[in-house]
């Protein structure tokens, strides 16, 4: 097992550095504008900087402030609304229609409105989040709450479950699989929007902005390193998100328990 | 004591209305091992899942001592068929645990019952165990062990060996056996084998394939029953016969 896991992590490690090394040796033969295609050797000199000016963690900081308050938010509504849906038919079919309706709608698409309702700030990049974060939760959540052997509920109700509990006790543990795969996706889908939202608003709202905000400032100044060590922030904290806290998660549960291979 | 009166089932299959049931009445008397026998297709597990309070009933009714029957309850526990019926998130011990937690009884009391239940189907050893990386035939002990934890004045069990070897499930009927004759709870069984039915029940209910009521043969063979013994392979043919036509 720790030799499989080993040799997993080597043919990664292996794949990462050809890619660095392929990319250091077309940016060093100038192939194009080291303006817009720096080398990996001045990326990762922008993010030492970054990282200990403070300011690429700071930005970073901001940046997953804003998506962790999106997501728990979207986390409890995704999991009230699929227990709605599961619950009473007419839930189901109004809850179909609105995701229907608005899971095909681009968060962005949506900005300009949230600018009008929640003016330029916080609460406009929050909307945005959780418009892009809901939908997907909810789609997947009810699978999960739909596919699980419905044995279980037979049981949950034999041994005396019902309502909140029988959806805390039986409901939810069953269909963890399908909770950690649509949290997973969420957790993607709001850092597209939070980094989209931040470039049309920058920091206007009097906040020092998140990520997008000095991602598109970067680009402005032409520090196009500076650009590139913000994306390699993102990329670090997707990593480390997974590795440690989705990977353990899935150990101590879903794998655990044989939900999974 | 149950009493089941004039039971009929009415399920709506793509359109149509399929009478499942029809007009079933019995009595079961505490401490009877009762198994419902009949043809795949007969309604037999509709009939248990009403008893379990699982169905809502298209028309009859029923009591257990002369409580009307409404949803499902503790008194009467059911003992699915699938191997799945196990949390899977829990180990066996919290497997049998759980119900007790949630249903009031003291951390004290409970840890006596699981380890009472648990080493009546012999599977003390096995508690830390997760019902992934348990046999079928563990997996059904388990079950079992988790239903009688509840100390149900009824154990409704659909077939609760079908899906098992010959072997494991021979083994098991002995144990069903040992447990019923030391606990004295009234078993509900479903079952389509004949030899099944003769080696555990006092009596059998059988269920024709327009799922009424066909008979009600009383099983008054001598215990340990073994199909070589006296009487086995008259009563055999008797239901054999009655099963077939």
């Amino acid at each position: 097992m720790a030799n499989k896991s080993q040799a997993t992590f080597y043919h990664k490690a292996l794949f990462v550095l050809i890619l660095l090394i392929l990319w250091e040796t077309v940016a060093r033969m100038k192939f194009f504008n080291p303006l817009v295609f720096p080398s990996v050797t001045s990326i990762i000199e922008a993010f030492v900087k970054g990282v200990s000016s403070g300011l690429l963690v700071e930005k970073t900081a901001y940046s997953l402030y804003l998506i962790m308050k999106g997501l728990l938010f979207s986390l409890l509504a995704a999991v009230l609304l699929s227990s709605l849906a599961m619950m009473s038919r007419v839930a189901e079919n109004i809850i179909d229609v609105l995701n229907s309706i608005l899971h095909p709608l681009p968060g962005i698409a949506l900005l300009p409105v949230a600018i009008l309702w929640f003016g330029i700030g916080e609460g406009s990049i929050i909307f945005i989040i959780i418009h892009s974060v809901l939908w997907p939760m909810v789609v997947n959540f009810m699978t999960g709450f739909k596919t699980m052997p419905k044995i279980y509920l037979d049981v949950g109700k034999n041994i005396g479950l019902r309502g909140f509990s029988l959806l805390w006790g039986v409901m939810l543990p069953a269909s963890l699989p399908y909770l950690l795969s649509g949290t997973k996706i969420a957790w993607a889908r709001a850092w597209r929007a939070v980094i989209a939202a931040e470039m049309v608003f920058g920091a206007a709202s009097g906040t020092a902005g998140g990520l997008g905000w000095h991602i598109y400032m970067t680009r402005y100044l032409f520090d196009i390193s500076g650009t590139f060590a913000a994306l390699l922030a993102i990329i670090i904290v997707g990593i480390l998100v997974e590795e440690l806290l989705f990977k353990n998660i899935e150990k101590f549960t879903i794998i655990k328990w044989g939900m999974t291979i | 004591m149950l009493r089941v009166d004039k039971l009929s089932k009415t399920f709506n299959v793509n359109g149509f209305e399929k009478d499942v049931l029809k007009d079933i009445s019995f009595i079961v008397e505490d401490g009877e091992f009762i198994c419902i026998l009949g043809p795949s297709g007969s309604g037999k597990t509709t009939l248990l899942r009403c008893i379990g309070g699982f169905e809502s009933l298209s028309d009859g009714n029923m009591q257990v001592n002369d409580q009307s029957i409404s949803g499902p309850g503790i008194d009467r526990m059911m003992v699915f068929q699938g191997f799945e019926q196990l949390f899977g998130w829990k180990t066996v011990k919290a497997n049998v645990e759980y119900p007790l937690k949630i249903n009031g009884i003291a951390k004290n009391k409970r840890q006596e019952l699981v380890l009472r239940y648990l080493s009546m189907v012999g599977l003390e050893d096995y508690k830390t165990y997760y019902p992934h990386q348990l046999s079928g035939g563990m997996k059904q002990r388990t079950a079992i062990a988790r239903a009688l934890a509840l100390e149900p004045r009824i154990l409704l069990m659909d077939e609760p060996f079908g899906n098992l070897d010959a072997q494991t499930r021979n083994s098991l009927q002995i144990e069903l056996l040992k447990i019923w004759s030391a606990l004295k709870t009234t078993i509900l069984f479903v079952t389509h084998d004949i030899e099944e039915a003769i080696i555990l029940s006092d009596r059998i209910l059988m269920i024709s394939g327009s799922g009424e009521v066909k008979n009600n043969i009383p099983n008054q063979l001598e215990r340990p029953r073994k199909p070589s013994g006296e009487g086995f392979a008259d009563l055999w043919d008797l239901l054999y016969s009655h099963l077939s036509d």
